[in-house]
């Protein structure tokens, strides 16, 4: 039973594919519920270290704590029902292999215990983020595809100045013994250090200012895409962001740089939104406005703040699963994203979904974004950070006119063509929108969870 | 005379600084170049020039390299730091693979659009 | 962290709710089949209006700050997705948008005392635990949320395209019951959580006088409207005006006052939108140039409507007289001479908005563009009479609200006002019989009627509908005379109101809106660069930090 299992299976299930061509999205619902389980059955258990290697000093580590044990469980859960929505579809190979090489290499970079193995697993996630883009085989995708490997092969040479410069001057890749020396160094060292991986990770956790390139490849990238994109891979690479500065010590001049940045992501990528006419950057502006939002409660060092953080990150990788699987909908019907096709069509479901997951997203009750929005501001006011809170509501004020703006369309008196969506995306979508309601309704189970993950987060070393 | 310039700071700086400029080659390519293949090259340029760094910066005079021969059958400490080269090697094949990932992408592009130029790529952005 | 508990308060405020909503049900649902004339079209209709009623309840019924934010936001978006139905996309945002400004800066509230005083239950919160320097913050963030939902000037842009556009019979909804959402905020916060002794008086000078501004401003923009339903818009700011300045004198009358204030304008309002709801399903028509002498086809509504207009405009001898007496010996008690006199003056004004309401549609001579006479169902007649007999009720017994209000008042820690009967209402200066006001009018009422009944045939002539006796000047063809029709062009001529008249706020809400529309046009185009200057100023970007960092 070792937490390798998250990483390998997938792997070799991916190699197998040749072998079970037409059942591959039945193997693809069995594995991925599987290894959910296999992860909640990890619950008490943690911390758990595992290490690969002949010699321990130069050995390979694997960790699994609270915090990156719910994240293993988010990401599983995340694509249990992904493929679930998929069942009804053909098998496809390249989706199959490209999915459970999304959650290995995902897997791989919340679990990895040294620096070098998070290099290699993030190149493995970034080249199947990329493959994944292009998957629509068009001009669009391949153009997107060709934009984002340049971009992201500019985080990959940052993330190597960091990993060369550590190496240098610290001689070992192992995470724990990286932190605990981390001080020892020259400061110009440590700044070299922690800039590279703010720019490294930096880019592709999808931060201001590094994040102009996110809205084109999400518009490149098909619904399903974007829904993979937005609750795993930037949630992962947020993780790793702040795991490994927390880890590192960094200061509190870092810290509230970050929060500053992060207001100003949130308040540019909201503004940007609300002149867009396209659903799909819509949606990528909102994401990466609640990224913002994220970076704002992450970085206060504060387990209260942190909590709501990680509350807000569990809420808004179902949200926008479920919006983005709705807009796909929408688009197989109308062939186009514009916003002008809200208003032309009929579906009282569908509409409701959509209700649900634009107020969730403005953080209104009864909704889960309401409880994780709460648990930050009252936090950030606990902190005294009054300039941060009021931004926070003012912004959401601008978001609030984009998303009604929506919502309002879909009432306006056009001819409107009606929808049928198949029972079983129909199921998952009440699904993932009850998630929203009772987390909203019941919070207090995922709040001691997320509580849990906080205090891991920022005691950083001694796990 | 030569002899001088053995020495391991002065190769050290030697390699930093040639790393230093290769750097400025490849990132100065990438950012200006329009033909999407010079792009690529250049960024494959801007990460070897990393990876002689990282290898240089570990080499000193007087070491051997870390291979374990017949005649030298365990590691000694005559011998070079083998992790970063483990490590380079396992980086130079990802950006192998990453490399011809791009091509593959870029060939498909072209058969596509017949378009070699990035500032002629304009199927993403608002409105369209 | 969902605390609710049965206060005399929240049974005040809901017991109005109740009135309006069961009222409303029954008029809906008996309508149900007949198409316009409900606004139940299918069961998401049923559900939202449930849910609205549903979280009217927690915000009157809430024992903790959360669960009162909760409700707030809840009646925020479950009446946005009603008011949809109808309204134009425009004005829903504008609707939306105001009241969600308003549901924030309520969090941004909740969020401090919460955090400051460590819980947020009412009874737990002591308020002094608060550090002086956020008083005023707080204070002001509570008064943008009610002003908001009040209407209070410059913040009630979104209350006339709102009522105007929303369904007929939800209009009411809007006037009667939601917009005392801000009332009851009022009250609670200021009276009861915050505590008079940690507010600054001079912010709430200001306030009475806001409320009063926004009363007269409102007074005569009802005045000049030519939609039915935009005139009685402008008419619930106005009142609500005067309940927000009579709120903020803090004194127990004051509260008193304010309260009775809100008991007469939800009845009226309730009695009048359904009115005039009638009216527009009945003729299709809902502007006053177009309607006039329905009195002969229709006696019962006009009867109704005159209820209405003597409530509110507040004449004795129904109940709407009581609360205007109240505001004015409250406003004498406390020495406010210049607000009294305002009041005074822009209740006076409001009677030329009763009157046209009541002689546009009913009085004259019937129009020729009035050419459908749908049957009435007789539902819509429940909430009139309703409204009307409480109205009278309230008219001969005006000390039945005192009883009503005693228990809030006791709640709200103050000396519950003591009353020798049901007929007398003491306030303080002065005080009436209702009963022997009412038998006077009545009277007074048959008198006149008789002797109108017995010289019918000697003083009516047969003239056209414009030609109306003007004194002093000569009119020209072109001018229009018609009480109903054109009283707001002539009143522009009047320099005063007519400077009321042609500003408005409309172009300062304007201009936010484009700035912020510019500005993310602006910005937006950074999400539009090439990636290779994207790269590039990634590089830029650690370039310069490099040079920061590193000594």
């Amino acid at each position: 039973m070792s937490i390798l299992y998250f990483v390998t299976i997938p792997l070799l299930a991916s190699f197998l594919t040749p072998f079970f061509k037409d059942y591959l999205r039945y193997i693809s619902v069995a594995l991925n519920s599987l290894l959910l389980v296999f992860a909640l059955s990890f619950m008490g258990d943690t911390p758990i270290r595992e290490y690969i290697s002949f010699d321990s000093a130069l050995s390979i580590s694997f960790v699994l704590d609270s915090a990156s044990l719910f994240f293993v469980v988010l990401f599983f859960l995340i694509m249990t029902l992904f493929s679930l929505y998929h069942l009804k579809e053909e098998s496809r190979k390249d989706s199959f292999i490209l999915t459970n090489m999304l959650l290995a290499s995902v897997s791989g970079l919340v679990l990895s215990g040294d620096i070098f193995n998070i290099y290699i697993f993030f190149e493995i996630a970034s080249i199947t983020a990329y493959i994944l883009t292009s998957l629509g085989r068009d001009k669009k995708a391949y153009s997107g595809a060709i934009r984002y490997m340049i971009i992201g092969s500019f985080a990959s040479i940052f993330l190597l100045i960091a990993i060369v410069t550590i190496y240098l001057n610290l001689g070992t890749l192992n995470l724990l013994t990286i932190s605990e020396s981390f001080f020892t160094i020259s400061q110009n060292s440590q700044f070299l250090i922690i800039l590279s991986l703010f720019i490294g990770f930096g880019i592709k956790a999808e931060i201001f200012p590094l994040n102009f390139w996110v809205v084109d490849i999400y518009q490149a990238s098909s619904n399903r895409v974007n829904a993979l994109f937005s609750a795993i891979l930037s949630k992962a690479y947020i993780f790793l962001f702040f795991h490994i500065a927390y880890m590192l010590h960094v200061d509190t001049k870092y810290l509230s740089f970050l929060a500053v940045i992060g207001v100003i992501s949130f308040a540019v990528a909201e503004l940007s939104a609300l002149s867009s006419k396209d659903i799909k950057r819509i949606f990528a502006y909102s994401t990466l406005g609640q990224i913002g939002v994220l970076f704002i409660a992450l970085s206060s060092n504060s387990i209260d703040v942190i909590s709501g953080a990680i509350f807000l990150i569990a809420i808004h990788s179902i949200t926008k699963l479920m919006l983005f699987l709705s807009l796909d909908i929408l688009e197989q019907k109308f062939k186009s994203t514009t916003i002008e096709i809200f208003k032309n069509f009929n579906s009282l479901f569908l509409v409701v979904i959509f209700a649900i997951g634009f107020l969730s997203l403005l953080g209104l009750p009864p909704f889960g974004g309401f409880i994780a929005k709460l648990t930050i501001l009252n936090g950030l006011v606990g902190l005294r950070e009054y300039l941060f809170v009021g931004a926070i509501l003012v912004i959401s004020l601008i978001e609030a006119v984009y998303f009604f703006r929506l919502l309002g369309s879909t009432r306006v008196q056009e001819p409107k063509e009606d929808i049928e969506i198949e029972l079983l995306p129909k199921v998952l979508l009440s699904l993932m929108a009850i998630a929203i309601v009772y987390f909203g309704l019941f919070p207090d189970a995922l709040l001691d969870i997320s509580k849990d993950v906080a205090t891991t987060l920022i005691g950083g070393a001694d796990v | 005379m030569l002899s001088s310039f053995n020495q391991t700071p002065f190769l050290h700086d030697v390699i930093t600084v040639g790393s230093l400029i290769l750097l400025t080659i490849g990132l100065v390519g990438a950012l200006t170049k329009k033909n999407l293949f010079k792009i690529f090259l250049s960024l494959a340029i801007a990460e070897a020039s990393l990876f002689i760094y990282f290898i240089g910066m570990h080499f000193e005079v007087g070491k051997v390299a870390p291979i374990v021969t017949q005649e030298v059958e365990k590691f000694s400490l005559n011998m070079v730091d083998p992790v970063p080269q483990a490590m380079i090697l396992t980086t130079i094949v990802i950006a192998i693979a990453v490399l011809s990932l791009a091509l593959s992408f870029v060939i498909n592009y072209f058969k596509l659009t017949n378009n070699m130029r990035i500032n002629e790529m304009n199927e993403l952005g608002e409105g369209k | 962290m969902f605390n609710l508990s049965v206060t005399p308060l929240g049974n005040l405020f809901f017991g109005l709710t109740l009135i309006v909503f069961v009222s409303l049900a029954l008029v809906n649902f008996a309508s149900f089949r007949g198409s316009k004339a409900s606004d139940f079209k299918n069961n998401s209709s049923i559900f939202l209006y449930t849910l609205l009623f549903i979280s009217l309840g927690v915000i009157f019924y809430a024992s903790d700050l959360i669960t009162l934010f909760i409700g707030w936001e809840v009646m925020s978006w479950s009446s946005y997705f009603i008011i949809t139905n109808r309204a134009k996309l425009k004005t829903s945002q504008k609707y939306i948008l105001f009241n969600l400004g308003a549901g924030f800066a309520l969090l941004g509230a909740v969020v401090l005392i919460y955090s400051f005083t460590g819980t947020a239950l009412y009874s737990d919160i002591a308020f002094s635990k608060v550090p002086t320097a956020l008083h005023f913050p707080i204070t002001l963030l509570l008064l943008i949320t009610i002003f908001i939902k009040s209407g209070v000037m410059p913040f009630h842009h979104w209350v006339v395209d709102t009522y105007e556009e929303a369904d007929n019979l939800f209009s009411s909804v809007l006037s009667a019951i939601i917009s005392k959402a801000g009332i009851f905020l009022f009250i609670l916060m200021f009276s009861q959580i915050i505590g008079y002794k940690f507010l600054e008086p001079m912010i709430f000078d200001i306030v009475a006088w806001l409320g009063v501004i926004t009363s007269v401003i409102a007074t005569f923009k009802a005045i000049s409207q030519d939609s039915m339903k935009r005139l009685l818009a402008y008419s619930s700011i106005a009142q609500l005006g005067y309940i927000v300045t009579i709120l903020s004198i803090f004194s127990v009358s004051g509260i008193e006052a304010g309260l009775y204030h809100t008991l007469i304008h939800t009845l009226v309002k309730l009695l009048l939108f359904v009115n005039v709801a009638s009216i527009i399903y009945i003729t299709g028509k809902n502007r006053f140039s177009e309607l006039g002498g329905l009195i002969y086809r229709y006696p019962i509504l006009f009867i109704m409507l005159l209820i209405g207009i003597i409530g509110l405009a507040g004449m004795p001898p129904l109940g709407g007289f009581n609360s205007k007496f109240l505001i004015y010996t409250t406003l004498l008690e406390e020495k406010k001479a210049l607000l009294l006199v305002a009041v005074m003056f822009s209740s006076a004004s409001a009677f030329l908005y009763c009157f046209k309401l009541i002689y546009g549609i009913y009085l004259g001579q019937s129009t020729d563009e009035v050419t459908e006479h749908k049957e009435l169902p007789t539902a819509y007649y429940i909430p009139q009479i309703i409204g009307a007999v409480i109205l009278v009720v309230l008219g001969l017994l005006p000390s039945v609200g005192i009883a009503i209000f005693n228990p809030t008042l006791i709640s709200l820690g103050f000396e519950p006002t003591a009353y020798s009967s049901l007929f007398e209402l003491n306030g303080g200066f002065a005080s009436f019989n209702g009963g022997a006001i009412m038998t006077l009018f009545i009277l007074i009422f048959v008198a006149i009627l008789s002797i109108a009944f017995s010289l019918k045939n000697k003083i009516r002539e047969r003239r056209d509908r414009f030609d109306i006796s003007y004194c002093g000047e000569t009119p020209n063809p072109t001018v229009n005379l018609h009480y109903g029709y054109g009283v707001g062009e002539e009143l522009r001529r009047i320099s005063f109101i007519g400077v009321i008249l042609r500003n408005s706020s409309k172009e300062y809400w304007e201009r936010i809106s484009t700035i912020v529309k510019d500005s993310s046009t602006l910005i937006k185009k950074l999400y539009g660069l090439t990636v290779q200057n994207i790269a590039l100023l990634t590089l830029l970007f650690f370039t310069i930090l490099l040079f920061v960092g590193v000594k």
